[in-house]
């Protein structure tokens, strides 16, 4: 699995993981995110089971595992949090920060020593060592409750499923060419996301955010004015095309 | 042999055929409710009948009961072995990890969760024997409880027989459907018991 180190300051660096050479082919290639600090680290949408084994060997690379102190998952998906009964066996006093719409799905997967913190419909911030973490509600994009992690220091928004890519294994981690990769998204987003009004709201929303990269879990980051490319090319996309019109 | 995996399959298969044999001893319950009207109806010559269907029915709570317990055992069990299952995966993970990833400046991190889990998974594996040692004495007992069965559908038939007229024939069903239910019963749990005599 690929690691790159996306921002670093004086308090913080994010990472990203993806590109694993080791997943079976017929499962959905992801993203995941780690913040980490000086002693702590949140793992973001850390994975599916199939993908734990070269996740954790990636982590231990960055930081001792003991510094994993915190876990988010975006929504409840398999490719998101599947991979937690796992993890349940490898952290001591971690917290989940998850939707608490999802609450008693999640724990499906299996968690016995990790803590659920369930995140209000409004979102909330979570204070990572001095570093504001806003989770950012994104509700029906595509889950009905559904969060984005905004750091307004680095201006990165992981935004979950949101500017995911539909494209062949090995592609780079950044887009290069907007209106080229506008093809590899479209049909992802017409049918994954299922309301105009909920992706109008979060548009809305994200648009006051002072953002210079964009993380999606599947696909490519978006940087500088491509950010700005996406949500105009959002805006005029029509979603939910499971529904005739 | 089972692989670990399959242990929970094999607990879970034993739970339901447990409880499939409630449902045949509840049959029995109330073929024991039948053959007392049936006696009563019959009158003097049927005061043997009478006695053993006392006996019917206690086989018939025996039956419901030690099935009941045994159906929990295994719903535990099976709950265990999903656990080793689970424990095992995650050692399995990890190996892999100290394996690919050696040259990890924080690879030394997962000692404690490597050992941690270890610790769970050789706890869990006593527990997996203590239930497995459970579950084979009362799947035995209610075995040998069974073939008393046997000796009472011959005594029915006995009795049937000294009744004489027109309730000989149908106290001889009473008999036939007691042997048959408790044959069901005892193929279920000789199932059983072969199905946990690959885990001791």
């Amino acid at each position: 699995m690929l690691i790159k180190k996306i921002y670093q300051s004086d308090t913080h660096e994010w990472h990203m993981f993806g590109r694993d050479p080791d997943k079976p082919e017929k499962i959905i290639d992801t993203n995941q995110y780690l913040i980490k600090t000086a002693n702590k680290a949140i793992l973001l949408d850390p994975g599916g089971i199939e993908l734990f084994p070269t996740m954790l060997a990636s982590v231990v690379r960055l930081l001792p595992i003991s510094q994993v102190t915190h876990l988010f998952a975006s929504h409840q998906d398999p490719d998101i949090i599947s991979s937690l009964g796992l993890w349940d066996q490898t952290l001591e006093n971690a917290k989940l920060y998850a939707p608490w719409l999802w609450e008693s799905f999640i724990r499906h997967f299996g968690m016995d020593s990790i803590e659920y913190v369930p995140i209000p419909d409004p979102g909330l911030t979570l204070d990572l060592e001095g570093v504001a973490l806003e989770f950012v509600p994104a509700h029906y994009l595509h889950a009905s409750g559904n969060y984005h992690v905004y750091d307004a220091k680095a201006k990165i928004l992981m935004s979950g499923d949101i500017g995911a890519a539909m494209e062949p294994a090995g592609v780079p981690f950044e887009v290069s060419d907007f209106d080229a990769h506008t093809k590899h998204m479209e049909t992802f987003h017409r049918r994954w996301m299922p309301s105009n009004r909920a992706k109008d709201d979060w548009i809305e929303r994200v648009s006051k955010l002072d953002i210079s990269m964009m993380c999606p879990q599947h696909g490519r980051v978006f940087i500088g004015d491509d950010v700005k490319r996406f949500l105009d090319w959002f805006s005029k996309l029509e979603v939910g095309s499971g529904i005739p019109s | 042999m089972p692989t670990q995996e399959n242990y929970f399959v094999l607990a879970a298969v034993v739970a339901a055929d447990l409880h499939g044999a409630m449902a045949v001893a509840r049959n029995i319950s109330l073929i024991a409710s039948n053959a007392r009207a049936l006696a009563l109806r019959a009158g003097q010559g049927a005061a043997g009948f009478r006695a053993i269907t006392d006996f019917i029915d206690e086989l018939a709570k025996v039956t419901m009961s030690s099935s009941r317990t045994i159906s929990g055992l295994a719903s535990t069990f099976s709950h265990t072995s999903a656990d080793m299952a689970r424990a095992e995966t995650a050692l399995a993970r990890f190996d892999w990890v100290y394996r690919r990833a050696h040259d990890s400046p924080y690879l030394v991190s997962l000692d404690g969760a490597y050992r941690r889990t270890q610790r769970n998974y050789q706890r869990l594996q006593g527990v997996f024997k203590q239930q497995v040692g459970a579950l084979k004495v009362q799947l035995d007992a209610l075995a040998r409880e069974l073939r008393t069965a046997t000796v009472l559908s011959a005594m029915s038939r006995v009795e049937a027989s000294q009744t004489g007229g027109q309730f000989e024939g149908a106290l001889n069903l009473v008999a036939q459907n007691v042997a048959d239910a408790a044959e069901e019963i005892q193929h279920l749990v000789r199932r059983s018991q072969q199905r946990f005599n690959y885990l001791v």
